[in-house]
């Protein structure tokens, strides 16, 4: 059983609809038009949110960037220090270079040879 | 699903802008509020089956008048010098509406037995619009709009419990007012 107070306040409220302004209810219909308006007018590729959409293509750019950056990068080449080259040219496989220190040391030998 | 989604909204749309004129105390406000909710819905919750519209629609209106509220009571936070010049005001035309109406019932109280019907319909209007936002928005969605409590409780996001509570203490202070305005 419903409350005295409760439905007078029904009676009050819905007699206050109908003694709404016809500007109002107008107005409404406008509104309700609008929205709906909205509705068909809106694009097939419309279901996916925009959110989405931009978060998606940020994080493929970040990843592009990334890739990039990996594969861009040549690796460090493994030669030996310039000191070891000289000391230990057989490691370095250069046969002319050999063949002028030989003949340095030759020289240098003979040289020393020459004063004594 | 247009026509029918046409349809609701054309069921619902004159409720809808009388709750939230209740809440807002302003045409202007209330209309912005309606269409907000009304593009909202059919933005989002158009392709959702018809028997969920009606608890969703009036959630989103709930959460459109509860923001209200919230900016409205931040605006007067930053501009309470305003705030306290109007309060002030309309103190004072309300009190003096009140004295005005009183003295306006007892004239025709001394030639008639009773209030007429559309005096205490505004009274009742009155009164349920000056409830806290809470329990005023929980007694329209039930006692108004006929929701459950359990339905009343999804559109406003919170318990059962709090919303048995909201509707009766909303009862009991619109049971004291109108005795008040009556007498």
């Amino acid at each position: 059983m419903p409350n005295s107070i409760e439905s007078q306040a029904k009676v009050s409220l819905d007699n206050s609809l109908e003694q709404l302004d016809t500007s109002i209810e107008h107005q409404l219909a406008a509104i309700r038009h609008q929205a709906l308006h909205q509705a068909t007018n809106r694009e097939p590729s419309s279901w996916l949110p925009r959110n989405t959409v931009v978060s998606a293509f940020s994080l493929a750019a970040v990843a592009l960037l990334i890739a990039s950056y990996l594969f861009n990068i040549e690796p460090i080449k493994q030669s030996p220090p310039l000191v070891m080259q000289y000391q230990q040219p057989e490691l370095h496989e250069d046969p002319e270079l050999i063949a002028q220190l030989e003949f340095l040391y030759w020289l240098a030998e003979e040289h020393e040879q020459a004063l004594l | 699903m247009t026509s029918s989604l046409a349809l609701f909204l054309a069921s619902v749309d004159k409720k809808a802008y009388k709750m939230a004129n209740i809440a807002t105390e302003n045409s202007q406000d209330a209309l912005d509020i309606v269409q907000d909710t009304m593009e909202k819905m059919v933005r989002h919750y158009s392709e959702k089956p018809s028997s969920e519209w009606p608890a969703l629609f009036y959630r989103i209106l709930h959460n459109a008048i509860m923001d209200f509220h919230r900016k409205k009571k931040l605006r007067n936070l930053f501009f309470f010098w305003q705030q306290h010049q109007q309060t002030a005001d309309e103190l004072e035309s309300s009190n003096n509406d009140i004295v005005d109406t009183r003295f306006t019932d007892h004239i025709q109280q001394s030639h008639e037995a009773l209030l007429t019907k559309n005096e205490h319909i505004d009274h009742m209007l009155t009164v349920i619009t000056n409830l806290p936002p809470k329990q005023q928005q929980c007694f329209l969605l039930r006692c108004w709009q006929g929701f459950s409590v359990a339905k009343t409780a999804q559109i406003m996001q919170c318990s059962q419990g709090t919303i048995k509570t909201h509707y009766s203490r909303a009862v009991a202070k619109i049971t004291v007012q109108l005795e008040r305005l009556d007498a």
